[in-house]
């Protein structure tokens, strides 16, 4: 049946994402929730299909129209004070509650922005590097995360002086492995690179594991080995920020007691202190990605932040116009970029709705 | 020849239908004598066509049916732009200014609102005077248009008058305002008229009805005329003109009146004795029962008092004439029967023992969907047939001129066989103001705002000479006088600035030449970036004071000082805004072709888009995108269709 209705013109086959396609043309759904559904198709982990489901259903599309239209009943009466307030008479301190409204708008959009990127995280993988002196275990380290039962794995091709990724799902964390090359003076100039893009991607990362080996661990405080250790690697990251791996447990004699929070005892060849380090990973993970829970949506695309980082600086800018006198068409420029970029989330305000409110809320003559 | 006729007309009123005189077609015909009447048929006449205009009554024209005033914010740009294009209604306002006053004078240049009372004899008397004797090329006949000459290639060849007879003509441009159809509301008598005294226009109603042009009905209204004597204005706020008084036109140095001459305007408020009376008599007032679920905003106080009730609202006390015996209380628009009008009157602050000298009344009547209208105000359906004014849907005098002055260029040029005229969204309100109408059409009587416009930084009263008299020159509106004054004037700006630029001081040189507190920046600043400077507030004046060896060489162009703060203040922003104006333009070149099909099954448009695009035939992507119901995607689609057929023509704004 599918051959004879491919035979009607202009009948094609759906492509991936035409039904989705033609809910928006057809206006059912507006930008925000369109994307939630690509995530949805694309979604590999738990975690990223709750986020995926929330923005379909319109929560951030929810919270942007809030915002929205706040912002745009705010420059409803600035521009009715700007065409009305000398022949028809604007009640005083219009121009006053409206400062009042955007300083609690700009607050409430900061606050969301600072949730430290977790949604985008969420949406592309935590990037976890594994760096440490060479023959710590690092790549051993990899595979055994990588070997856990419900993990799925996807492997790219590179050499060890290069950098290896997995994908794999940690407790419902999309996130993404990266073995490195050892770190170590070297003289070869592709071991060199290599040690350049390992402390690259340690740079960058959302999260380190650095990978020590437990029997050459000198024999002072433990925070001061670390420090060396670090410096040895030339690393220049906060040792609070990682979670720091003492390989080959099996073969010190004693357990090191009194362990911080963020280090563990491991051996991969006994697979001692696996699920500890697993856990502890957890715990990262989640404080990093965030729980999408209904009560905040997170931003998901660089797409949103960028929109929202601009409507904030031109929120700021009304603010200082307004501040250093300038006129109040100039201030009210910069409000109509706030809600130009705000609009490219969630659709464009027209000059009609813009009349309306200011209709509404205003007692305008001829 | 018409005007050899005229006796004929009144002497042998019988004239069969059959006679039409063929020899002498006019270039252009205009139908109705008022705002936008006069300024498009002084623009033909000025374009050197043979301009013959037809009005019921030659001593209405320049009448101001509703408010003694002319210009405000919004308003006041469009009669700036009006006058930039040589119109007429800028001029005659400053012979006829009885108070001239700048409003929002502190928000700022770019919303800066000219307005001034005016005197209405003195308005006729020189408009006439202007329009009788002043004006080559055009004359003038009194009649009754009945119908149009429609040519079997369904051009527009002329009109027919209600004696029978023919007056060829070669385009026309109608500008019958509120007279089509029109109906005057009191309390709850309707009587067929176009304004109180004047027979409405049926018979063109008609014959654009049987045209199927897309019809509607608006309403207006207008307040009742007080006796100046029976007011007693202690008790109300008393506000003063602009001292001195600012001219509308860029051609004049000074208005006609001496600025201590001027007179005062005068504020009182409504009491809740208003509202009691406005509810209590909901049941003879049928213009207003109908009226609340019209426009957006309240044209009466009725409507005022129903929608935003229990407060005091503004009446402003408007004088119509220097020696003029009546007070025009703006704000206090009615449509009761007459004898509640007085108790209603009398419920107002000043006014208790206020005596009516007319009531006030309400207007509906027939206008016309603009967009049945391409951007020039040509029709789409008959080719040389023109409409500017109310009959598009607008309110307002100065919006009537504004399209008026667009309509006589536009049927001139379509003699001449040259492209129309066309101003856009980036280059002024009229612009916006044709864009909104021909795009979106309305609901409401349009009346024009400064947010309606995205470019009000730039599209500023005070540019008008500069964005528009050059282009006007081009297509041949502006006289060679006009066009002198605007090159001084720009030769005068650049000089200035040019001299202002070379000037440098650091930051801190400049404070303690102001004697203000001292900045902490340290780069170099200009004389003319200087203007800008909010916290200073320099004029050119006192520049040239303080700096007598570097600005002496700025005497002499003092005509143009005021006007350098203003460059300096907007340049930045003008800046800006240019950027965006040149996407949009980009966006303005993707046209769409004639009779494009929107059925096309690739284009997957909904029914109401189809029938929204097909209606509005918009001219390019940019057009298409702002006709609401359109959605982004539908435009997007157009978009990538038009690109693939490579579509990149200079836009035409006719078909």
């Amino acid at each position: 049946m599918l051959s004879a209705v491919g035979q009607i013109p202009d009948c094609f086959p759906a492509q991936p994402g035409d039904f989705t396609k033609r809910a928006f043309y057809a206006g059912k759904m507006d930008l925000t929730a369109v994307e939630g559904l690509a995530d949805l198709l694309s979604a590999e982990t738990e975690a990223q299909r709750k986020q995926a489901l929330l923005q379909m259903e319109g929560h951030l599309g929810k919270l942007y129209n809030e915002w929205a239209q706040t912002l745009v009943k705010c420059m409803a009466h600035v521009e009715a004070y700007i065409d009305f307030s000398e022949d028809d008479n604007i009640e005083d301190g219009v121009l006053e509650s409206v400062e009042k409204k955007l300083k609690v708008l700009a607050e409430e959009m900061k606050s969301h922005m600072s949730d430290e990127r977790r949604g985008e995280i969420l949406r592309s993988g935590v990037q976890v590097s594994i760096v440490g002196e060479p023959n710590v275990g690092k790549s051993s380290l990899l595979n055994t995360l990588a070997q856990r039962p419900a993990a799925i794995v996807t492997s790219q091709a590179g050499t060890t002086r290069d950098l290896v990724r997995v994908s794999m799902d940690l407790g419902g964390f999309p996130v993404q492995l990266c073995d490195t090359a050892g770190l170590r003076e070297a003289s070869d100039e592709v071991e060199k690179e290599g040690i350049h893009r390992a402390k690259a991607a340690a740079a960058k990362a959302d999260l380190v594991l650095l990978v020590a080996s437990a029997p050459l661990l000198p024999k002072v405080p433990l925070e001061q080995a670390l420090q060396n250790y670090l410096k040895t690697c030339g690393l220049s990251i906060n040792l609070k920020d990682c979670i720091v791996v003492l390989n080959k447990s099996d073969l010190i004699p004693d357990k090191i007691q009194e362990l911080p929070e963020n280090v563990i005892l491991t051996s991969c060849e006994s697979g001692e202190g696996i699920s500890q380090l697993l856990s502890v990973l957890q715990n990262r993970l989640t404080s990093l990605c965030g729980d999408p829970s209904r009560e905040c949506p997170t931003i998901t695309q660089a797409r949103h932040r960028t929109y929202l980082e601009t409507c904030l600086e031109y929120l700021h800018e009304y603010q200082r116009s307004l501040e250093a006198e300038q006129d109040l068409v100039i201030a009210a420029e910069q409000l109509r970029q706030a809600l130009r970029h705000l609009g490219m989330l969630t659709g464009k305000v027209s000059t009609e709705q813009l009349l309306d409110l200011v209709f509404s809320e205003f007692c305008i003559g001829k | 020849m018409i005007l050899r006729r005229r006796s004929l007309i009144r002497v042998l009123p019988a004239l069969s239908r059959q006679f039409s005189c063929a020899e002498g077609t006019y270039d252009v015909v205009v139908v109705g004598g008022g705002h936008a009447g006069t300024e498009a048929c002084a623009a033909a006449a000025r374009m050197g066509r043979k301009t013959l205009l037809v009005t019921h009554k030659k001593s209405t024209i320049g009448e101001m049916s509703c408010n003694p005033s002319f210009g405000g914010v919004g308003k006041g740009h469009l009669m700036k732009e009006v006058d930039a294009l040589d119109g007429v209604c800028g001029r005659i306002c400053d012979l006829s200014g009885i108070h001239y006053k700048v409003l929002n004078v502190r928000k700022g240049p770019a919303v800066w609102g000219p307005r001034a009372q005016i005197d209405r004899k003195l308005y006729k008397k020189h408009l006439q005077n202007e329009i009788f004797n002043h004006t080559p090329n055009l004359e003038i006949i009194e009649a009754a248009v009945e119908d149009l000459m429609i040519h079997e290639n369904g051009h527009c060849t002329g009109i027919v008058l209600e004696n029978g007879e023919y007056v060829s003509s070669k385009t026309v441009v109608i500008t019958t305002g509120t007279f089509l159809n029109g109906q005057i509301n009191i309390g709850l008598d309707v009587r067929p008229a176009g304004r109180v005294g004047d027979e409405p226009s049926i018979g063109l109603a008609k014959t654009l009805e049987r045209l199927k042009f897309r019809m509607g009905v608006l309403k207006t209204g207008t307040p009742p005329r007080i006796y100046r004597s029976s007011i007693d204005f202690s008790d109300c706020e008393k506000h003063l003109a602009d001292m001195p008084p600012l001219p509308f036109s860029f051609i004049n140095s000074q208005v006609w009146i001496k600025p201590e001459d001027q007179v005062p305007c005068h504020l009182t408020y409504t009491t809740p004795g208003v509202d009691k009376i406005v509810k209590e008599n909901l049941h003879v007032n049928r213009h207003v029962s109908e009226e609340i679920t019209g426009p957006r905003y309240c044209p009466s106080i009725e409507s005022k008092i129903l929608r935003f009730g229990n407060r005091a609202h503004q009446i402003w006390l408007e004088p119509e004439g220097l020696d003029s015996d009546l007070i025009y209380p703006a704000g206090l628009s009615c449509t009761l029967p007459e004898d509640l009008q007085l108790q209603l009157i009398r419920q107002v602050k000043g006014l208790e023992n206020a005596v009516l000298a007319k009531p006030g009344y309400g207007v509906q009547y027939d206008f016309v969907d603009p967009r049945e209208l391409w951007p020039s105000l040509e029709t789409k359906k008959i080719p040389g047939l023109f409409l500017a004014g109310q009959i598009n849907g607008t309110t307002g005098y100065e919006e009537a001129a504004a399209q008026g002055i667009i309509a006589g260029m536009n049927a001139a040029l379509q003699v001449l066989e040259r492209e129309p005229f066309v101003i856009r969204r980036t280059e002024g309100y009229i612009g916006v103001l044709i864009d909104d109408l021909t795009t979106h059409g309305t609901n409401e009587p349009y009346r024009m705002f400064t947010s309606r416009a995205e470019f009000r930084v730039y599209l500023r009263p005070d540019n008008a000479d500069i964005r528009l008299t050059k282009k006007g020159f081009d297509a041949g509106v502006v006289s060679n006088e006009r066009m002198q004054v605007l090159q001084q004037t720009q030769s005068s700006l650049e000089y200035c600035e040019e001299v202002l630029q070379s000037v440098m001081l650091a930051p801190r040189k400049w404070k303690s030449l102001f004697k203000k507190p001292n900045s902490t920046s340290t780069a170099s600043k200009s004389a003319f970036s200087l203007l800008a400077d909010s916290s200073i507030k320099a004029t050119v004046f006192q520049l040239r004071n303080l700096m007598p060896d570097e600005l002496r060489c700025l005497d002499g162009t003092e005509a143009v000082w005021d006007r350098l703060v203003i460059c300096s203040t907007y340049k930045y922003y003008e800046k800006m805004q240019t950027a965006e104006i040149e996407a949009i333009k980009k966006e303005q070149e993707l046209v769409i072709p004639k009779n494009f099909d929107y059925n096309m099954p690739r284009l997957s448009l909904s029914m109401e888009e189809r029938e929204k695009l097909a209606f509005s035939q918009p001219q390019t992507i940019a057009a298409a995108s702002r006709i609401p119901g359109v959605t982004p995607s539908a435009v997007l689609r157009l978009m990538v269709y038009v690109k693939q057929k490579g579509h990149k023509a200079p836009v035409a704004a006719r078909g």
